[in-house]
């Protein structure tokens, strides 16, 4: 046999380079991207102000388009983790055969797992940013160092979505199908999860445990706190929201392992 | 090849299900190290499924392969570090230039930087495509992406090789430059297991030939072996204008046609639209017969040696198999 000189092998370990293939990309089409997202809060806050007027309606002591910003902020960043990742997982592997085309490298399924989950919370955090300037602009609130905690509470719950939209994206072969799981799961959890109303006086007291249990819920309490301030424990959210997130990230792995090495 | 040469890849009693459906069963099979070889194949035949396996994309059903001393479902990941592929279906990223795709997958091989970059060099001019290394995908043409994929499988210097149809939709030119590319890294000592429908290709190329059917190995061995596998001497092809001499003397043609098989003449006839095949072990006989006793409608009767193709068709069949 042939033998190349004994090569010492890169530290990088593949999952690194594909997020950063991944946002080399995104990097592209950044304007259009961030268009989009703010897009929806937009529209969805002068709405509502339009209809309700400004500071005539309170929930739990806020002005209500303050109340519903964290929920507004965290279905833009969950959206655009979920559909990226898989609609991406879905055209490389069913159309373009770029995934194929990974998996002829020496890369493991957590590599693949790992590169493509962590790419599509990052794009997620950063057009989440977006919106959080747009929303402190239109809704008014301080922006101010402890703002930053946005970052890491975003971040982790957009890993979960990232994590979920690739194990639906390995399993599916076409696009609309990601459409209606995606919405069926999203909106009901966000909407659940407290978005527009205070979920701790505002629900019948049956349901409030289950809803308490939700990272969607934990997401947009500590968005809230972290925000416009409010009470909760903002490193208990984001333990519930990880480990959550890890046992999203076990089922990805697993529906890759069973589906596409079959 | 000498008999005693290491063995690079090995296959035993590989077999891969889906469903009820059997698309590879009990593949045996050794290739040595240096050695190049051909699997044929009807469509659907077991070859990409049968080198998907080799790769660690799918797993086998039963069985097992070891490639380059591993054991291919023990350690996936370590085999396809010495393995350079070409995978049957286009695979390069459409987001991505040329040296782009070239870049990510030098990466994705843990490649040290100063050696990745030289090695995109020598690969950009070993396929020719210096001048296109800023262009996407989608701005290259069918021929243009097929080398890039070769490149890409050359990049980390494997010393075995898996193409899957390297050369299907490639031109006549295209296709001559693949030969020769493949050639050079035989004169290298690589170890190729190439899949083809281009028996010229494999004949060319290859040091041995397995035909594959139904994803049983039906044959292996040199070309001049498996020539010599033909129970025929001599092929005798006849062509005729079906059209021209009418249904009714075209039926009465091939019925005359079978009448010699009926006879002894050949030992088996190939019909198809205004073309017949006969394979005979009494050529001279035959083709007087053909001369006198058959009416003379003939555009081209052509009496000759058995190639490869004649092989392949008496070992597969000359149905479709899809
Ligand atoms: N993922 C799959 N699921 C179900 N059946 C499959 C799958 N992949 C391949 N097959 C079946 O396995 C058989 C072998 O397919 P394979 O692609 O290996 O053929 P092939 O010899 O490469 O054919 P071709 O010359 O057309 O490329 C076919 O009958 C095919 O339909
Ligand atoms: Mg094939």
């Amino acid at each position: 046999m042939i033998e190349r000189a004994a090569l010492p092998r890169s530290k990088v370990p593949p999952w690194v380079h594909i997020v950063r293939k991944e946002l080399h990309v995104y990097a592209r089409t950044y304007y259009t991207e961030v268009t989009y997202v703010i897009l929806f809060p937009t529209l969805l806050v002068l709405s509502l102000r339009w209809g309700i007027g400004e500071g005539k309606v309170t929930v739990a002591g806020m002005e209500y388009l303050r109340f519903i910003a964290p929920g507004v902020l965290l279905l833009a960043a969950v959206t655009t983790a979920f559909f990226n990742v898989g609609f991406i997982m879905i055209f490389e592997k069913e159309y373009s055969g770029a995934f194929q085309g990974i998996l002829t490298c020496p890369v493991t399924v957590t590599d693949v797992v790992l590169g493509k989950v962590v790419s599509g919370a990052t794009k997620a955090t950063i057009n989440g940013l977006a919106v959080t300037l747009l929303l402190a602009v239109v809704v008014g609130f301080p922006l101010q160092a402890t703002t930053l905690l946005v970052i890491p509470l975003l971040f982790v719950t957009s890993l979960l979505f990232s994590a979920g939209g690739l194990a639906m994206g390995v399993v599916l072969r076409k696009g609309y199908q990601l459409g209606s799981i995606g919405n069926l799961v999203i909106l009901p959890a966000t909407f659940a999860g407290g978005m527009f109303f205070d979920y701790h006086t505002q629900l019948p007291s049956s349901l409030i445990p289950i809803v308490a249990l939700s990272p969607v819920t934990m997401a947009i309490d500590g968005l809230r706190s972290t925000m416009i301030g409010g009470s909760g424990d903002i490193v208990l959210q984001m333990v519930g929201i990880t480990i959550a997130f890890l046992l999203m990230f076990l089922l990805a792995r697993w529906t890759y392992d069973a589906t596409l090495l079959r | 090849m000498e008999p005693s040469a290491p063995v690079a890849i090995a296959l035993e009693g590989l077999r891969k299900c889906y469903g009820d459906l059997v698309a590879v069963d009990d593949l045996r099979l050794e290739v040595n190290e240096g050695e190049i070889l051909a699997l044929l194949g009807p469509n659907g035949a077991g070859k990409s499924t049968t080198l998907r396996m080799l790769t660690g994309l799918t797993r086998p059903s039963a069985g097992s392969a070891t490639v380059a001393g591993i054991d291919v479902c023990v350690d996936a990941v370590g085999v396809r570090r010495h393995l350079g592929i070409v995978p049957q279906e286009n695979t390069l990223d459409r987001e991505l230039t040329v040296r782009q795709n070239l870049e990510f997958h030098g990466q994705l091989h843990r490649l040290p930087t100063a050696y990745r970059r030289r090695r995109i060099e020598e690969v950009l001019d070993f396929i020719d495509l210096r001048h296109r290394q800023h262009a996407f995908p989608s701005e290259l043409s069918g021929g243009m992406k097929r080398r890039v994929t070769l490149a890409k499988a050359l990049l980390h210097e494997p010393p075995i090789l898996f193409l899957d149809e390297p050369t299907t939709g490639l031109d006549p030119q295209s296709r001559r430059k693949v030969w020769d590319r493949i050639m050079q890294l035989r004169r290298k000592g690589l170890t190729v297991l190439l899949t083809t429908h281009h028996l010229d290709e494999a004949e060319l190329l290859c040091d041995r030939i397995g035909i594959i059917d139904a994803g049983r190995l039906v044959a292996l061995g040199t070309p001049a072996q498996l020539r010599a596998r033909l129970p025929a001497s001599g092929v005798l092809e006849l062509t005729w204008d079906a059209v021209a001499i009418g249904p009714a003397a075209a039926a009465r043609l091939e019925a005359d046609l079978r009448r010699l098989v009926g006879e002894g003449l050949a030992t088996e006839l190939d019909l198809r639209g205004g073309r017949a095949r006969l394979q005979t072990e009494r050529k001279g006989e035959l083709l007087r017969a053909v001369v006198t006793q058959l009416p003379d409608h003939f555009s081209g009767i052509d009496l000759r040696q058995p190639r490869l193709e004649d092989v392949y068709l008496h070992l597969t069949g000359s149905e479709t198999r899809d």
